[in-house]
């Protein structure tokens, strides 16, 4: 498994997580994220080729649910936990952009 | 310079699944009901919350993928696609990356007046994925607050993704007809697609055959499509527009980067939406909320099993059995299954295959149009439509007032009896047709000599006058007594 | 009645017998609170009055000779990260500060069925995220044993709260040793099940294929009677197993004889202070004359586990915390522009050590590098579960550490991730093979501070660790011991 030549930046990664990076905290945030890859790194010289995945479930049933209704949550509760809404849809500033799907 | 260019098409279709609650938990799917009044912790994306498969949905999708002679994945997972947008609740979408439940299917083209008609086209993978709530911009423009409403978030979606093998706009619309069929056969999806229970995203570019080898032009994205017609048209448009650019630019698909272009129906064209300048990063992984599910093969035969005449086999039995031409076969296929049934229940009893089928194409589905109805809520039912065909067989009912007692039985829900009888025809019994036919010859004995002189036309003549004598009089049988009572020479 | 020496099954017999009412039960822990929260901050939040009033509820009920559920009228504190219905529910992040959910967690709900009685919710690092419970935004909580010292974390406020007596039990959650490790610290009991034996929905999600909900309290035994009233099925957790639970009070008793533990040397010897080795060595004697023998194993790939684990959690969390984005929950940083209230919102309202984790999941699941990180990481979590698989082979438990040292000082590790993340180094095995882990307290270092033993063992196999577990402590008084 060869080691990537690409380092982490902090600042596309930020973008990606949508967490602003004031400027000045990049070479911080920048250092501190190649030093945390540095040390989780350690695994990447193992040769597993052959090895399976584990992703930690284990379970031989299929667990799924009958198509039955269920009722739903009252709006006011669905709502009072937002920031800003208008008593029916959650609010936020205007999306001018065109979504995924 | 002149090149030949050949369209090439990519579908990507998102059915919305006829089941009652969502994919992940159980709140209604029903469209239209007020904002965020259906949603629970786990598809408004609470914290804590878990989703739980809805059995019907995989049931549903698998059913889809064995219409579609898909293989269906023994060990489906599901992964988290992840990008932020405010109607998805959870910042990732359930959906699935490397094990879609059904892969590498295909579909036949049927268009018997095309030369599409047989055409293969392959399906890379169907999978299914929960759908993300609905955002309503303010209309006015005014940077007023975008409303998020997350009924519809969590509402199962199978995405259908075709290889691109499409070539014309003409054969998606053709494609796109015969998934609708099989899908409403299946009972799997309503199909609505004012509704949005239908989706459709076209990939379009052009091969150009050019003097230095074959090219491509860049591929563009077409959204907004909101009938197949739609999808007909902004294809063939964009082809249009593809040649002209490539005309101007020369770019080539390795060159530009693809677009994201949606359709204008009023218009006619295309607008640019969006340029993808790098390809997005949904950073994919398996969700460690869901697990595997293992579909058996006994699981396939049963659902299998559940799947009745899909509608390529319904055509060739109306081919062989009934003896329609492939024209008719596939009109009458294309009406839906009820529309079949209704066929085949009138034509197993009258025994005429092609009377039957003249008859639900001409007037039947003139009227049903007409009314804006379907054949379930048709006022005449089989029985009704059998007896009323057998009258013309046994010449009971003349065809020159046919379509009027027809009319008549539609539009008041009668029998063929009933309807006669307010239109006022009867059968005229044999001795008051040969009394009317007797004074006829009696009255026109100079259209006698005529005849008699070989002018075999002028009977028609006579016909007319025993009509007008009496409307109920059948041409045909006054013609047949006529000739009985004229004198022999 | 001076409560604060009893255990919790002592206080269900007083309960039972109408020698206490659950009511002078529950005023009796409130004022512990009362007294010692503005100190320790185990608690974010107590609930005074719906507490008394289920107390008034069970009291009549037992008078009336109704029936009770089987935890009635005891009190139990429970980690803020999992959701109480109209009862604020932070997970300890600025973020859901003023958040108040409008469900409850199957914990909880079936606590509320056993007549248990909700008093608090308990302290925690942000969202799970760190070994010390030194919430920068909720203030630090303070390791009963000494002021000047960490509880341990992220389940810190469970674990103070019991060892300072302001609960009797308590829920905690672990993600990569978050029960275990304050519960080392703080010199009390804690059990993280099976990966599926408790369920996981209303729990808010840190890194979902590695984290449990588990019982927290001074002994084995109390440990026991939760853990009987919380496991189970849930058909709400897909990931919840189907496999029936136990009465696990009822067979605590059954004696060790016979049992094979597992000891691995390497994790014995080398990277512990001595006392704490010696205190196993101590333990492990008791085992022996017990009737248990004493078995080496190896775990050869435990040395990249927390290397494993800091990719794994960090890519899951990544997506779960993805939630947060200023349209439903509370907090939005104020501004007009829907691609900053995503980037600012997050910036403003996750704290340091999450934002730093988030940013850690988002690269390693990055176009590119989803085979490099989480892939391998999952095959390094394969090899650790099949270390475990061939271990249990020939052994019914291990015996081992809990923590390297005993609980450290307030600020010794904020400055330095890395040495925080290798504090896990014995727990978070268990976590990525997903095996019942089990911490108790095993002895004292020279400054007085708990020494925490574990014991970890096969899938479903919570009894075993218990039996064993309760046989050391009723040939040990170290869980009596209590804070001066
Ligand atoms: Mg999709
Ligand atoms: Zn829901």
């Amino acid at each position: 498994m060869g080691r990537s030549k690409k380092k982490i930046s902090a600042e596309h990664t930020s973008r990606l997580a949508r967490i602003e990076l004031p400027p000045s905290q990049i070479p911080v945030v920048q250092s501190e994220l190649e030093s945390l890859l540095d040390f989780v790194g350690r695994i990447e010289q193992l040769d597993l080729d052959s090895v399976e995945p584990f992703f930690g479930i284990a379970i031989d049933a299929n667990p799924m649910r009958t198509d039955r209704q269920e009722t739903s949550c009252d709006r006011t509760d669905t709502l009072r936990n937002a920031p800003q809404t208008d008593g029916e849809s959650f609010l936020v500033p205007p999306v001018f952009g065109k979504q995924e799907s | 310079m002149s090149v030949k260019a050949t369209i090439i098409v990519g579908l990507e279709v998102h059915v919305q699944l006829a089941t009652e609650t969502k994919l992940f938990c159980g709140c209604a799917t029903a469209f239209g009901a007020s904002p965020n009044t259906q949603t629970c912790p786990v598809c408004i994306g609470a914290p804590g919350a878990l989703p739980v498969l809805n059995r019907k949905a995989l049931k549903l999708a698998i059913k889809t993928g064995l219409a579609l002679n898909c293989e269906i994945e023994p060990n489906t997972h599901w992964d988290r696609k992840n990008y932020f947008y405010p109607d998805l609740p959870k910042g990732y979408q359930i959906s699935q990356f490397d094990r879609p439940i059904c892969r590498k299917g295909y579909l036949d083209l049927i268009d018997p007046q095309s030369v599409s008609s047989g055409r293969r086209v392959n399906i890379e993978r169907a999978h299914l994925e929960e759908d993300a709530g609905k955002s309503s911009h303010d209309e006015t423009m005014q940077g007023g607050p975008t409303k998020i409403d997350f009924n519809r978030a969590g509402t199962p979606l199978l995405e259908i993704v075709t290889q691109p093998d499409l070539r014309s706009g003409h054969e998606a619309k053709t494609f796109l007809n015969e998934l609708k069929l099989i899908l409403s056969s299946l009972k799997v999806s309503d199909c609505n697609m004012q509704e949005g229970s239908l989706r459709v995203d076209a990939n379009v570019n052009l091969s150009l055959a050019t003097q230095e080898g074959n090219q491509a032009t860049p591929i563009v994205e077409i959204k907004n499509l909101n009938s197949f017609r739609s999808v007909e048209r902004a294809i063939e448009f964009e082809a249009e527009r593809q040649l002209q650019q490539w005309n101007k630019d020369g770019m080539t698909i390795d060159q530009a980067p693809k677009q994201t272009r949606g359709w204008d129906d009023s218009k006619g064209h295309t607008v640019l939406q969006r340029i993808k300048e790098d390809s997005a990063d949904y950073r994919y992984f398996p969700d460690p909320d869901l697990v595997v599910i293992r579909t058996t093969q006994a699981d396939i035969e049963s659902i299998q099993a559940e799947i009745k005449s899909l509608p390529a086999e319904r055509r060739q039995i109306l081919m062989s059995r009934y003896l329609l031409p492939a024209y008719d076969a596939d009109v009458l296929v294309n009406q839906g299954d009820t529309f079949v049934d209704f066929f085949e229940t009138v034509a197993d009893q009258v025994k005429d295959g092609k009377l039957v089928s003249n008859w639900l194409q001409q007037e039947l589905l003139r009227h049903l149009n007409a009314t804006q109805t379907d054949i379930q809520a048709c006022p005449v039912n089989a029985n009704q439509f059998v007896d009323f065909l057998t009258h013309i067989q046994t010449n009971q009912l003349d065809s020159s007032r046919a379509k009027d007692v027809f009319e008549q039985m539609m539009s008041d829900s009668v029998s063929v009896e009933q309807a006669m009888k307010s239109l006022g025809i009867e059968n005229l019994d044999s001795e008051e047709l040969t009394a009317i036919c007797q004074r006829v010859l009696d009255e026109n004995p100079e259209i006698i000599a005529q005849i008699l002189k070989g002018n075999t036309k002028a009977i028609g003549n006579l016909i007319g006058k025993t009509k007008s004598l009496n409307k109920n009089v059948s041409p045909s049988q006054a013609r047949e007594q006529i000739l009985k009572m004229l004198p022999k020479h | 009645m001076d409560l604060s020496s009893f255990n919790a099954c002592q206080l269900l017999d007083a309960l039972e017998s109408q020698q206490l009412s659950a009511e002078d039960c529950v005023r009796f822990f409130l004022k512990q609170i009362a007294n010692q929260n503005a100190t320790l901050n185990a608690f974010y939040t107590v609930v005074e009055e719906s507490a008394m009033a289920s107390a008034k509820s069970v009291d009549q009920r037992r008078k009336k000779g109704l029936p009770v559920g089987p935890l009635a009228g005891l009190p139990i504190a429970v980690k803020d990260g999992i959701c109480t219905h109209n009862v604020r529910t932070t997970a300890g992040s600025p973020m859901l500060e003023n958040y108040v959910p409008f469900y409850n967690a199957t914990v909880v709900e079936r606590l509320w069925e056993a007549d248990a009685i909700l008093i608090g919710k308990t302290s925690m690092d942000e969202f799970g995220m760190g070994s010390s419970t030194e919430n920068p935004h909720f203030g630090g909580t303070l390791n009963p044993w000494d002021h000047q010292r960490v509880p341990g974390g992220s389940s810190g406020g469970s674990a103070a709260a019991i060892a300072a007596g302001m609960a009797p039990i308590a829920l905690g959650s672990d993600t990569g040793g978050s029960i275990r490790q304050p519960a080392a610290f703080c010199g009390i009991t804690g059990l993280k099940p099976t990966y599926g034996r408790v369920s996981r929905y209303g729990l808010i999600a840190y890194a979902s294929s590695l984290e449990q909900i588990g019982p927290m309290a001074k002994t084995v035994e109390d440990t026991a009677l939760l853990l009987s009233s919380c496991a189970g099925h849930d058909p709400r957790d897909s990931t919840s197993a189907t496999e029936p639970s136990e009465d696990y009070r009822a067979g605590i008793n059954r004696p060790i004889e016979g049992f094979r533990i597992g000891v691995c040397r390497d994790h014995l010897e080398n990277g512990l202070s001595v006392e704490i080795t010696s205190a196993l060595k101590q333990a492990i004697d008791i085992f022996e004359s017990a009737g248990a023998q004493i078995v080496d194993i190896e775990l050869p790939n435990s040395s990249n586990a927390v290397a494993a684990y800091y990719v794994i959690a960090p890519c899951e969390a990544s997506a779960n915390l993805s939630r947060y984005d200023g349209v439903r929950y509370t907090e939005r940083a104020p501004t007009d522009n829907l691609d900053q209230m995503y980037s600012k919102t997050r910036a403003d309202f996750f704290g340091d050590e999450v934002q730093r984790r988030i940013l850690l999941g988002t690269f390693a699941l990055s176009s590119g590098y989803y085979d490099q990180y989480y892939l391998q990481a999952s095959k390094v979590r394969r090899l650790i579960q099949q270390d475990f698989e061939t271990a249990f082979n020939g052994v019914d438990l291990i015996l081992g550490p809990t923590t390297p040292t005993t609980a450290f000082k307030i600020n010794q590790c904020r400055q330095d991730p890395l040495s925080m993340y290798l504090a896990d180094v014995y727990t978070v095995s268990a976590n990525l093979a997903g095996l019942p882990a089990l911490s108790l307290n095993c002895g004292f270092d020279p400054s007085g501070l708990p020494i925490g033993m574990q014991l970890q063992g096969p899938r479903f196999k919570e009894s075993s660790l218990l039996r064993a577990g309760h046989l050391f402590q009723s040939q040990t008084d170290f869980h009596n011991r209590r804070p001066a």
